[in-house]
């Protein structure tokens, strides 16, 4: 055999075996691609990055209640409501208590002898503020109880809304365990930005609280190519449509498309929390270009509630002017009470209202 | 004479006899040859290319768009499914167990009276190949029908000279059925390509017959994307990060490769390369050697094919040698071909089907076929077996055909939305939208078909509306709690969760192995069978929840098998008590945490001091003397506690009740043991008197 013909036959294998089996190796694999928008560095922004450009915007928002929806145990500034506390079941009549010990907030059940350490505190206050504890199940994944004690604006501290009436012999007695990855749900709707290691959140890193770019999807990007002087553009949520809207607040207020057709009932009081969900099933929304959930709610700001300003959205077409529209015949056509009849505050659970979005005639 | 001085045969034998006396022997070579293709069929592909062919039969030659609610593209195999559906329906088990040895006798036929392999070593070493490694293509499955025609493709290729037209000829025919009837063309298509490359042609006519040779591939209903859809299946790293390579973790959603049989590969494609290196073959076939070795080692699905060929080149080179060196390798051959099976422990003289493939399971608990419900399945297996076993049902996709049509991201991202229970919307990277619910609903899928053995999925799934319609077959299925259509069968499956929980309900052995969609001729091979099919129903139980019936059913392995082989599942049983414990009740019992080995979860641990909690108590338990453990006599109520877990284990429901009730009286002030005790007495509705 020729040297030739040798060195031919000994670089073949090298060519065609031994050269794509180490391209295959040193192929970057995709352990895990980022399952949700807010596992990515583009949702790893704080609001006070806009700071600079949106100033008015950005200090307005502090005192949203979107602002204020999740904080660390840690980071928690109204303590007073909770801590020296007590409170009864009174199904289970176990007794719960509130304490500080050291630099750890803890919930006690006085009757069983359990405690939990408080590690975050869901809710901005408006409606509910809830404590959470977080811990590892037995395989070593974390799991989240909610406790069972929650604290309302109306009358203090009360259960916590889903565990009333409880079956002391079948509950745990602080509260209920949530599976890792329905915490992370939790979290998602709670906070900006999240990671996960390993499939398991990582809860010393999140950004809490429901930032600029939770709503507005490219800000990231827009304030880099603000930062780098390259001509920058943001998504007008003013051009999106009414659905497109009621699905962009619903991917945490939830959505219609995400309950079973059976469950879409008006006297089905589960929905009355979930306002996209009744809006878009009111006649007010079905029969026309649809309202959009900025008309009455402006995110950016804590607003004002009374119902002289919601009112006006009401009057905008439902008023003598406007021949298509019935007007109500039960109060005079410029009168502010439309919510208390047809959008009126429901009590789902003791100390906790909530306005049914469901705009209709009530029977 | 020989060299001892013993007079040899041939003074004492006529040359008849001699020529008997080798025919006899070369039957014995065949007839142990065959036996060792005695084994179970275990291809998860059976079942969907069943479905497939009597789609074909039905009348309708794109079967996957019939079958699969988001195809659109034709099937570019068609006819790949008659062979298995005809096996099946003609032959029944009896047919699909035998069709291996009839395959490998079609095999050797060819080779004997095409390839003029006429020499017992010829036959042992190829014989031996094809055992040790081209079994999964064996089974009545395409694959079989592509492995002959490698064969045959071989045949022709080899032939040279003034019979080159009618080459081409032949050629035409047979990459033309081959792509109507197998999915893999793009391999002998480009064993072709290497043959003509090398020959001594003029380049005008080379082209010529390349593009003859791509008209005859394109000649399906998938028509010139034959050849990209085989490229998915055959390269699948070309378009998938993840990695598939030989002797890297693959998904447990395909038929992956053994280890064993990668490693052999691996020591097996030195040869072909030493040969060549060597120039004992020709740099042609030096080529189409390592092109098959390459992409066999970026996917070891291809080892079966990649063999017969390697093995044809082997055996064609063998018989210019001597006949010695040609006996040296034959018995290395049976050596190795023994030791493999010997160290792989291969169920050799057991035939049927694999108590996988069992579809008669699958019909009793099978959710009411309803025409807009579509079903989703976890892999072909699973999908397969539904369409089979329903016969009009309707999958959204089916991994086979996602990866074939580049669908398989899709398919992944649903899955990993059921595991991570991400029922809600949510944004992805890419801008579209997960959250499982709404892409069901969207899909119409009412219906989720899950491998028994994907147990990571079936305990994802207790936490979701999604329930199990069935609890003992090779696959689950799953309806919507929500869905009414289906109360019927849910309301079946929860009262068998009770009987297997909550009653006297035993799992026995015997009864099970006898029941098993196969035959044992050899008992060692039947107990590996049945032990692993009797340890995936236990580890299905505990992936449902049903960590009770688990247990009972992991008794039974422990009471006919080496106990310490399920230690590990045992002590998971436990821990999910103590999980289910901790989770429900707010308390945890000593004897779960203690044998589950797992964290302690509450505050405070009870002092197992002068309690029966020790070594020996372990070892009786986990090597399953629940009789002996039974024995010891209780003073606490820990004790009396672990006691009744014990005897509910070991099916007698009274005896626990009457254990539970004696915790209760035993200590009242162990306020834990006695809420625990209550929780599980109202389970069995009886209340804490006795």
């Amino acid at each position: 055999m020729s040297p030739a013909n040798l060195v031919c036959r000994i670089m073949l294998p090298i060519i065609i075996v031994v050269l794509p089996a180490i391209w295959q190796l040193t192929k970057k694999t995709n352990d895990r691609l980022p399952l949700a928008a807010y596992e990515t560095e583009n949702y790893k922004i704080e609001s006070h990055s806009c700071l600079e450009c949106h100033a008015e915007i950005v200090e307005e928002f502090q005192s949203a209640p979107h602002a204020r929806t999740l904080a660390s145990a840690s980071d928690y500034s109204h303590w007073d409501r909770f801590l020296g506390k007590s409170f009864e079941d009174p199904s289970t009549k176990l007794n719960y208590r509130f304490e500080q010990r050291n630099s750890e907030y803890i919930l006690k059940c006085e009757s069983m002898n359990q405690m939990a350490r408080i590690d975050w505190i869901f809710g901005s206050g408006e409606h509910a503020q809830t404590p959470v504890s977080l811990s590892k199940d037995s395989e070593g994944k974390p799991q989240l109880q909610e406790l069972a004690v929650s604290w309302y604006p109306e009358n203090g501290l009360g259960l916590t809304l889903g565990q009333t009436g409880r079956d002391i012999e079948k509950i745990h007695p602080l509260g209920t365990f949530h599976s890792g990855t329905t915490s992370e749900e939790c979290f998602a709707c709670h906070s900006t930005w999240l990671t996960l290691d390993e499939g398991q959140f990582v809860s010393n890193h999140i950004i809490p609280n429901v930032g600029c770019v939770r709503c507005h999807y490219d800000a990231k990007k827009h304030a880099s190519r603000q930062s780098e002087g390259l001509p920058v553009t943001l998504e007008d949520l003013s051009l999106l449509n009414a659905t497109e809207l009621n699905r962009r607040c619903g991917v945490c207020h939830r959505s219609p498309d995400e309950i079973p057709e059976q469950d879409l009932t008006p006297d089905n009081n589960l929905l009355i929390r979930f306002a996209p969900v009744g809006m878009s099933m009111s006649r007010c929304f079905t029969e026309s270009q649809g309202i959009k959930c900025t008309l009455c709610h402006n995110p950016h700001r804590l607003e004002d509630r009374s119902g002289a300003a919601f009112a006006r959205v009401c009057h905008d077409c439902h008023n003598p002017t406007q021949p298509n529209h019935t007007v109500c015949l039960k109060v005079k056509p410029d009168s502010n009470e439309c919510l208390s009849c047809h959008m009126p505050q429901v009590e789902v659970q003791d100390s906790l209202q909530f306005t049914d979005h469901w705009i209709r005639v009530y029977d | 004479m020989n060299i001892i001085g013993i007079q040899t045969s041939s003074y004492d034998q006529t040359p008849e006899d001699s020529f008997t006396h080798q025919k006899l022997i070369h039957y014995i070579l065949l007839a142990m040859l065959a036996i060792t293709f005695l084994r179970p069929l275990h291809s998860s592909e059976f079942w969907w290319h069943s479905a497939r062919g009597a789609t074909v039969l039905n009348g309708n030659i794109c079967p996957s768009t019939v079958m699969l609610a988001n195809e659109t593209a034709n099937d570019a195999d068609w006819l790949a499914g008659l062979i298995p559906i005809l096996v099946w329906e003609l032959g029944g088990i009896l047919g699909v167990s035998i069709y291996p040895v009839i395959v490998f006798l079609i095999c050797l036929f060819i080779c004997h009276y095409q390839l003029r392999f006429r020499r017992a070593e010829e036959i042992v070493v190829f014989g031996s190949l094809l055992s040790l490694f081209s079994f999964a293509w064996m089974q009545p499955i395409p694959q079989s029908l592509e492995l002959i025609l490698t064969i045959v493709l071989f045949n022709v290729l080899t032939q040279t000279g003034d019979k080159s037209g009618s080459n081409k000829k032949h050629l035409f025919w047979l990459l033309m059925c081959w792509a109507n009837l197998g999915a893999h063309i793009l391999v002998p298509y480009i064993l072709v390509c290497v043959s003509i490359l090398f020959e001594g042609r003029l380049w005008k006519e080379k082209l010529r017959f390349l593009l003859l040779m791509t008209l005859a591939i394109s000649m399906t209903p998938r028509g010139l994307l034959t050849a990209w859809d085989s490229l998915h299946l055959v390269t699948p790293w070309l378009f998938s990060s993840d990695r598939l390579m030989l002797l890297s973790h693959q998904s447990s959603n395909t038929d992956h490769t053994p280890m064993l049989i990668q490693q052999a590969f691996l020591i097996f494609a030195l040869i072909p390369v030493c040969m060549g290196l060597w120039c004992k073959i020709t740099t042609r076939d030096y080529v189409s050697c390592l092109l098959l070795i390459s992409i066999s080692v970026m996917n070891p699905n291809l080892i079966s094919i990649a063999v017969v060929w390697i093995g044809l080149i082997i055996c064609n080179a063998l018989q210019k040698q001597s006949k010695q060196t040609n006996y040296l390798i034959a018995v290395a051959s049976l050596v190795c071909l023994i030791g493999f099976h010997a160290a792989n422990r291969t169920p050799i003289g057991v035939v049927g089907l694999n108590p996988r493939l069992d579809h008669r399971l699958l019909l009793d608990g099978l959710p009411e076929m309803i025409e807009s419900e579509v079903a989703w399945c976890d892999s072909t297996h699973a999908g397969g077996l539904y369409c089979y076993a329903s016969e009009a049902g309707r999958c959204w996709d089916i991994p086979i055909r996602a990866q074939i049509c580049g669908r398989l991201h899709e398919l992944d991202l649903f899955r990993r939305d059921l595991i991570r229970n991400r029922e809600s919307r949510y944004r992805r990277p890419d801008g579209t939208w997960g959250g499982w619910w709404v892409t069901a609903e969207n899909r119409g899928i009412e219906i989720l078909l899950v491998d028994s053995e994907e147990t990571e999925l079936h305990e994802s799934l207790q936490l979701t509306e999604w329930k199990p319609t069935d609890i003992d077959s090779p696959i689950i299925p799953y309806v919507k709690a929500s869905n009414v259509a289906h109360q019927q069968e849910l309301i079946r499956c929860l009262q068998a969760q009770d009987i297997v929980s909550f009653t006297d309900w035993s799992f026995n052995i015997d009864q099970y192995s006898t029941s098993q969609p196969y035959i044992a001729f050899h008992w060692t091979g039947a107990e590996k069978l049945s032990k692993s099919a009797v340890l995936r129903q236990a580890r299905l139980f505990n992936g449902l929840g049903l960590h009770v019936a688990s247990l009972k059913v992991l008794l039974a392995l422990r009471n006919d098998f080496d106990p310490a082989e399920f230690e590990s599942d045992v002590r998971l049983c436990h821990r999910g008590l103590a999980s289910r414990e901790w989770s429900e009740v707010g308390l945890n019992s000593l004897f779960h945490q203690w044998i589950g080995h797992g964290e302690t979860l509450v505050e405070f641990e009870p002092d197992r001091k002068g309690m029966f909690f020790d070594d020996d108590f372990e070892a009786d338990y986990l090597a399953g003397n629940l009789n002996k453990c039974l024995q010891r006599h209780a003073t606490t109520a820990q004790e009396n506690f672990a006691l009744a877990m014990i005897a509910l284990e070991a099916s007698n429901v009274t005896g626990a009740i009457q254990y539970w009730q004696a915790a209760i009286q035993t200590e009242p002030s162990d306020s834990s043991i006695d809420r625990l005790s209550k929780h599980w007495l109202k389970l069995f509705d009886v209340g804490a008197e006795s």
